[in-house]
């Protein structure tokens, strides 16, 4: 596959105009994105991984919306856990309206819905926290959603965030207990 | 400097949160005076730091995982093969599994695993369809069971296993409270089936709770076997494309340094996860702490880290003291101290032990884990003594020829069945049939196991099994200080040499073995049976003559012993059963195996797998002894035990079947052997695809229709067979020759001479391609072209043919008497009919003298004499001989058969001429309606019925 170096190159060339370079771009911006979902799967939990490739597909298509100043790779990952990160509320959100009532329904439901209400709820609820982290500080909110929703490494975050290594590793062990403190139901 | 409260709070946290204990409580104590204002805060964010049970990613975890859900869900209410899919029961990067239903007759619920579609790349799919051949074979208490498989239809494979209900083995501890010893007896039976697997090549590689399941009895259940090999394919090739579905390693918190880094994956890593797998039931926690940590952090620690010793780590703040309700693993109910207790010492070191970086210096195999476990339980030293005894751990590394010990023993498995299915099956019919071939279809199935297995293959070099064998014997020659271990090896070694039909060598290395036993411990004789056993193996088709000595040796050895093993004995008689069998002394055979079957019965009367293996030798026995009463129930019982006991589907039971339809056919049930041979066929399909078997099976099914007089059935099944064969080795090969010559007798057998000459034809060539040593095949195709021509009423090019096959060299006793019927049929033909007369009587005599006054084959024989008979004017002698030919068809294959229609309407012939023209007329008749639907009308024997019938 191609390198990273070409990758941004072309990111550089289709975000500056070139309709060329964007087709050329998708396949490579796929398998990206498909290398990204998966580590994102496995980073957490290893043994529950899946084929995401309709969320992928999913995420090219608002990525080719988006104009942005293509950087470097770990910035281009960081979009991308950005844009995974919406679809995945959008999705919760989408049913707990459907369950409301209300909205059109996206998906069928399965049988074991409570656990499906719960996945939504939880999702739902990190998302709010993520939010409450970013008043706190944006930077290490930041590095959750990268961390989780984009399955970087620490290396990639701390590239994104021009910051040491051990700066990421710290704040990201602080992120998460605040949120953790946040999320859990006695606080 | 000052620090805004919100810098201090984080300090003080990346401060507080590396200490622990006293240390930690000082530190906090201090932040209290100076900061009252945030103590809570930083309390409440060490206690949400130090809670592992709760992570931060789960939540996006389950949100893409249940997206996938939904989509699964749409499998549910498909139906693939005989299966019905009801619900979803898991998923995983490889797939999902289901539970599923089968309705009908064989009611059963089971659980279906359908690859996932981007998986279905060519690699994947051989490899799926090898894994579905060696899952098969696994048999074994404590794993789950193949079933059924097959591909839906878009050509997506699944596999049907047997349905486990249970819980995780974490769990199940958990919810039973069970103690250490009792968490620590469970592990062993978890390894029993790990070793079990092992010893057939097959490596688990993600061995984790989730994967075994233990049931309501306490019976923990693997899951998962081969498919994650499967899985990891590629392991050890560089990851060059994100879109191909890469060997990964699927649950890191139990891979070994060695998978992390993408290198081979033996036993030894199975070993390592039973590590982690105890050390967790033991503590409840990873061996390398737990924490959110990711995957990259996961697999350096893996890499770099030395785990803490199981008795400290339970020690530790994160032990579920301090943790409510959610965790699974450490036995409860004892104090962090008792517990410390003990762990300490000996679980320490067999946990660490396996823990070991290198995958050289682990135990060499899960029993010898096992072992060590039960030594723990015995309150016996063990043998892991930690890594300060580096100086055992590397004695110990020497000694690890574990990979190849395992691929050995499993070896023996397959060599064993192969050499049983070679001597049965070869001997029992045309024993050409089974000839060169073999050797390389072996070999070619070893390699495949070989390959899964080899490290060359993986990182994509191609590797024979000899090459193995002969990197095996380097190794061994290094052993030379340890003579019983070198001498076990070279009987593994030389059982993988039979296996692979290089009887030399591995009778060389068999011999050594024998001598290296004799000369260092020649008192230790029960030690020397293997060895024994191992030549034994290697006198496939050469230097045999001291195979009854030898087995006598075992003999003597274990009735020198009384207090040998009845099981040890009965399988020496059973040897020695063997070898008589092989010299086709059949009475001795049948002595030694009756005693043999005493004896294992003595010991153990079930009906196990030693059980049936002297079973059906001493049924083979009884078959060919013509004590067919006693052998028809054996091959029947065998073949019913053996579904029972062994499932359906494991090749022992196939060989049962396979075996049943073999005795079926030599006594005349044509029909009944379609049946199991199409049984046969069905099950190998979806137990061997590809396999040798398989080829066989279909062989003898094509054979047993032709007997049965079903001749275009024959066609079908042959024609695609002959494609087959000549596809994978080309004509010029015994495979080809023979099958082509089969399917021109089934040709000419329904009529279409021309075609089958020409497939006749084909087959000689072939074989005179091949040399003087394969020239019999011409001469065997000669006879059947005679056969072909005699019946066009071609009697002198028949005479050529006949006498070619009789005079160009020797032929086997029931060729000989082939070609002699259609000499004798062809002089007759020309009216020599003097010289006919003589021919046909000495081949009658022979027949009785060979194959018994009432064998099927004189059916046919006389019906062609009542022919020749009627030719040259001897009415009367006609019709007797027609008759007798008729009634042996009657008793032996029954009135239906197209051999004792044949006789029937020869006699009807030879009345017709006596002038008896109604009954000639009714019998003529009756056999025309009989043959209708198998020959067609311008077949020579409904034509001239026809003709007699028209007057």
């Amino acid at each position: 596959m191609a390198e990273p170096k070409d990758i941004t190159q072309l990111l550089a060339q289709w975000s500056s105009g070139d309709d060329k370079a964007g087709d050329r771009i998708a396949p490579i911006v796929s398998d990206e994105l498909l290398a990204i979902s998966r580590r994102l799967l496995r980073s957490e939990r290893a043994s529950h991984t899946l084929q995401p490739t309709a969320l992928v597909n999913e995420a090219f298509e608002r990525l080719m919306k988006v104009d942005v100043d293509w950087q470097d790779r770990a910035h281009f990952f960081a979009l991308s856990a950005r844009l995974m990160r919406r679809i995945l509320i959008n999705y919760a959100e989408q049913r707990a309206a459907a369950k409301r009532g209300g909205g059109q329904i996206m998906v069928t439901l399965s049988p074991d819905q409570e656990a499906i209400d719960d996945t939504d709820a939880s999702l739902l609820d990190l998302n709010q926290g993520i939010e409450e982290l970013a008043k706190y500080d944006e930077r290490k909110a930041k590095l959750i959603e990268m961390q989780y929703f984009g399955g970087m490494a620490v290396a990639e975050m701390a590239k994104v965030l021009d910051t040491s290594q051990s700066t990421v590793t710290r704040d990201l062990r602080f992120a998460r207990a605040w949120l953790k403190d946040y999320l859990s139901p006695t606080s | 400097m000052t620090m805004t409260g919100k810098d201090q709070l984080e300090e003080a946290f990346a401060a507080a949160s590396e200490l622990t204990g006293a240390e930690q409580e000082d530190f906090l104590a201090r932040f209290a005076q100076e900061h009252p204002d945030r103590i809570d805060h930083l309390r409440k964010l060490l206690e949400a730091d130090a809670d592992t049970e709760r992570t931060v990613g789960d939540a996006v975890v389950s949100s893409l995982e249940r997206i996938e859900l939904v989509e699964l869900d749409l499998w549910v209410g498909r139906t693939l093969g005989a299966w019905t899919i009801i619900k979803r029961i898991g998923s995983g990067g490889m797939g999902a599994v289901f539970l599923a239903e089968r309705s009908g007759e064989f009611a059963q619920q089971a659980a279906l695993k359908i690859m996932s579609a981007q998986l279905v790349h060519s690699d994947a799919r051989a490899r799926f369809e090898s894994e579905r051949q060696i899952l098969a074979g696994l048999r074994h208490p404590n794993i789950a069971t193949l079933i059924d498989g097959g591909t839906d239809e878009n050509n997506l494979p699944f596999l049907v296993i047997e349905y486990i209900e249970g819980v995780p083995i974490d769990v199940y501890c958990q919810e039973r409270n069970l103690d250490v010893g009792e968490r620590v007896a469970l592990m062993r039976k978890v390894c029993a089936a790990v070793d079990y697997a092992h010893r057939n090549l097959v490596v688990h590689r993600d061995l984790k709770p989730s994967n075994i399941l233990v049931d309501e009895d306490g019976n923990p259940k693997l899951l998962d076997f081969g498919i994650a090999k499967l899985i990891a394919a590629d392991d050890g090739a560089p990851v060059v494309d994100q879109t191909a579905p890469q060997a990964q390693v699927l649950t890191p918190q139990y891979a070994s340094p060695e998978q992390v880094r993408g290198e081979t994956v033996s036993v030894a890593s199975d070993v390592y996860a039973l590590g982690v797998l105890l050390y967790r039931l033991l503590t409840n926690r990873s061996p390398y702490g737990d924490g959110g940590t990711s995957r990259r952090e996961i697999e350096s620690r893996i890499l770099e880290m030395e785990p803490q010793r199981p008795s400290q780590a339970v020690t530790q703040p994160s032990f579920p003291s301090t943790t409510q309700g959610t965790t699974h693993g450490a036995p409860v109910q004892l104090s962090p101290k008792l517990l410390q207790r003990k762990l300490r010492g000996d679980l320490d070191n067999i946990v660490l032990m396996c823990l070991i970086k290198e995958p050289e210096r682990r135990y060499v195999s899960a029993s010898a884990l096992s072992d060590d476990l039960e030594r723990y339980l015995n309150l016996e030293p063990v043998l892991a003594r930690g890594q300060s005894f580096a100086y055992r751990a590397r004695k110990f590394a020497q000694r690890n020829t574990a990979p190849l010990a395992a691929a050995g023993i499993g070896l023996f498995a397959v060599v064993a069945l192969t050499v049983f299915y070679t001597v049965q099956l070869a001997q029992e019919r045309d024993e050409a049939r089974l000839a060169a071939a073999q050797a390389e279809e072996v070999s070619g199935f070893l390699r495949n196991l070989f390959g899964a297995a080899s490290p060359e293959v993986a990182q994509g070099e191609d590797v024979t099994a000899s090459d193995l064998l002969e990197q095996g014997l380097e190794r061994i020659e290094a052993l030379a200080d340890q003579p019983a271990l070198q001498a076990e090896l070279l009987d593994v070694i030389a059982g993988s040499y039979a296996g692979l039909g290089r009887f030399e060598e591995g009778q060389m290395q068999a011999r050594r073995a024998l001598a290296i036993r004799e000369e260092n411990f020649p008192e230790d004789k029960l030690a020397m049976l293997p060895s024994i056993y191992a030549i034994m193996d290697n006198q496939e088709d050469i230097e045999r003559e001291d195979m009854i000595e030898l087995a006598q040796r075992a003999v003597a050895i274990v009735d020198a012993q009384p207090s040998t093993d009845p099981e040890v004995a009965a399988t020496a008689h059973g040897r020695l059963g063997r070898a008589f069998f092989k010299f086709k002394r059949y009475e001795d055979a049948a002595a030694q195996l009756e005693k043999s079957l005493a004896l294992k019965e003595s010991a153990n009367a079930q009906l196990d797998e030693l059980s049936l293996s002297i079973r059906t030798d001493l049924a083979s026995s009884y078959d060919y002894l013509e004590r067919f009463d006693e052998a028809g129930p054996m091959f029947r019982e065998v073949s019913a035990k053996s579904d029972e006991l062994l499932g359906a589907n494991h090749p022992d039971s196939i060989l049962g079947v396979a075996h049943l339809g073999l005795f079926l056919a030599r006594t005349g049930k044509h029909l009944d052997a379609v049946d199991a041979f199409t049984e046969a066929v069905r099950r190998s399909e979806i137990v061997f695809p590809g396999h040798p078997y398989l080829t066989a099976f279909k062989r003898e099914l094509g054979y047993t229709q032709y007997d049965a007089g079903l001749f275009s059935e024959a066609r079908q099944t042959l024609e695609p067979l002959v494609a087959q064969v000549l596809e994978q080795d080309g004509e010029a090969h015994p495979q080809f020759i023979n099958l082509s010559r089969n399917l021109g007798q089934v040709l000419i057998g329904g009529g279409a001479f021309e075609e089958g000459e020409a497939m006749l034809g084909r087959s000689a060539r072939a074989a005179a391609k091949m040399g003087a040593e394969y020239a019999f095949h011409i001469q065997r195709a000669d006879i059947q072209i005679a056969k072909s021509l005699n019946l066009q009423g071609r009697f002198a090019a028949a005479e050529t043919r006949a006498r070619n096959a009789i005079d160009a060299g020797p032929l086997g006793p029931d060729y000989q008497r082939y070609a002699a019927l259609e000499l004798a049929v062809s002089l007759s033909g020309q009216g020599g009919y003097a010289e006919a007369d003589e021919a046909f009587e000495t081949l009658i005599a022979k027949h009785e003298e060979e194959v018994g006054a009432d064998s099927f084959l004189l059916t046919e024989v006389l019906a062609q004499h009542a022919a020749h008979l009627r030719r040259s004017g001897q009415l009367d002698e006609a019709v007797t001989a027609a008759r007798r030919a008729r009634m042996i068809g009657n008793e032996n294959i029954g009135a239906e058969n197209w051999r004792t229609v044949v006789a029937t309407a020869q006699l009807a012939f030879a009345l017709n001429e006596k002038g008896e023209r109604q009954e000639a007329t009714d019998l003529l008749r009756q056999a025309d309606t009989i043959l209708a639907p198998i020959m067609d009308e311008s077949h020579p024997y409904r034509r001239e019925i026809a003709a007699v019938i028209g007057g």
